[in-house]
């Protein structure tokens, strides 16, 4: 039996989807079956960052009205065998399932894979309750911005009022810039977990290559060395219980911002 | 010209005046407090004049250093008000009061 692991936010634009689709790949790439099923419903997005966008034919709702088999809708990954997409419908709206539909479909899921990543919409409303809705554990993404701490902190008070049905719900602080914390000019990863006081499952570098990565369709955990990548895969291995030290984010330093200007 | 070198000069060195990222972090600590609690600001404030208001009539205090927290948090329900109002140098409870203190001995 799987684990159902809901990724998210409360404030949109945090990074919810890249973070879902990265320790997605990542886990599938540490040899795991995974399954991405995108929440979002009539926003969808999540096929577009693993570059799967033209090979959706049916999606959630059609599973859930029983237009298709479970089987049918799930898009199998380019090059990864063990990674699957269950797509959003983008035709339709939340109010096209209910929250006891979903949880009888991410149940049926969790019976075929060893990890269900339910990317669940921005917002609190009934998006939200959907993908909530059978997930065993929770994963709030939080940029260090004020209006995203809130809206977490929020998340995580829903999530709160769950726990009988929520084995655990942790932390990871997106898109951290260094230089920023560095010069004291930024919410720092200390801060964040204090105010929020929630367990942190990882820190992910601010990143430009994963503007790229979303160009090419390809989540940056599958290829890139460094950075973001690195992050996704050190979280990837924490859900799976290992013992990973967090990331030292460094910013560039005063001889890196010297060249910086001079370049 | 000056202020152009000295630009560059806290952008290299990543030195600002003001250190937002503390800001940030204090803001954030008493808006939650608020969200928490589902106290509204204004509210907050209001009583904490009224609450200053009353001590002053015992002490001289300085009111711009009083601080009012609820310390609540998801985990455990129980949430708690404490208030720290620093009183001014040497001051002591006012003659008024002293007399009716010892008056009710």
């Amino acid at each position: 039996m799987g684990r159902v692991i809901v990724i998210t936010s409360g404030k949109g634009g945090v990074g919810k989807t890249t973070t879902t689709a990265n320790i997605g790949a990542a886990l599938a790439k540490q040899g795991k079956n995974v399954c991405v099923v995108d929440m979002d419903i009539g926003l969808r997005n999540l096929d577009i960052l693993m570059g799967l966008e033209n090979r959706v034919v049916y999606n959630l709702v059609d599973v859930i009205e029983g237009t298709c088999k479970v089987k049918q809708a799930l898009v199998k990954d380019k090059k990864l065998p063990t990674l699957s997409l269950l797509p959003a419908a983008q035709t339709r709206d939340k109010t096209a399932v209910n929250a006891d539909q979903v949880k009888e479909l991410v149940t049926d899921l969790k019976a075929m894979f060893d990890f269900v990543l339910v990317d669940c919409p921005a917002g609190i409303e009934s998006g939200f309750q959907n993908s909530i809705a059978g997930a065993d554990e929770a994963v709030v993404v939080v940029t260090p911005e004020m209006s995203s701490v809130r809206d977490a902190d929020r998340i995580i008070g829903l999530l709160e009022a769950r726990k009988n049905e929520l084995d655990s719900y942790r932390l990871v602080i997106n898109r951290i810039k260094p230089d920023l914390v560095n010069a004291n000019q930024m919410m720092n990863i200390d801060d964040i977990c204090e105010i929020l006081s929630v367990e942190l499952l990882g820190i992910v570098p601010d990143d430009e290559d994963v503007v790229v990565s979303t160009n090419k369709g390809e989540p940056l955990s599958l290829t890139a060395n460094k950075s973001a990548g690195q992050a996704y895969r050190n979280i990837a291995k924490r859900i799976q219980g290992e013992d990973v030290p967090l990331m030292d984010i460094k910013g560039k330093g005063f001889f890196g911002k010297l060249k910086a200007i001079f370049s | 010209m000056f202020t152009a070198v000295k630009n560059l000069f806290s952008k290299i060195s990543g030195q600002a005046d003001d250190k937002s990222g503390s800001t940030a972090a204090s803001r954030m600590r008493l808006m939650l407090t608020h969200d928490r609690q589902e106290v509204a600001p204004g509210v907050m404030n209001q009583m904490k004049q009224e609450i200053l208001q009353v001590i002053s009539k015992y002490f001289d205090i300085d009111p711009n250093e009083a601080e009012f927290i609820i310390q609540a948090n998801h985990v455990d329900a129980e949430s708690i008000f404490s208030s720290k109002v620093p009183l001014l140098k040497g001051a002591k409870l006012r003659p008024e009061h002293m007399n009716s203190s010892q008056e009710a001995k």
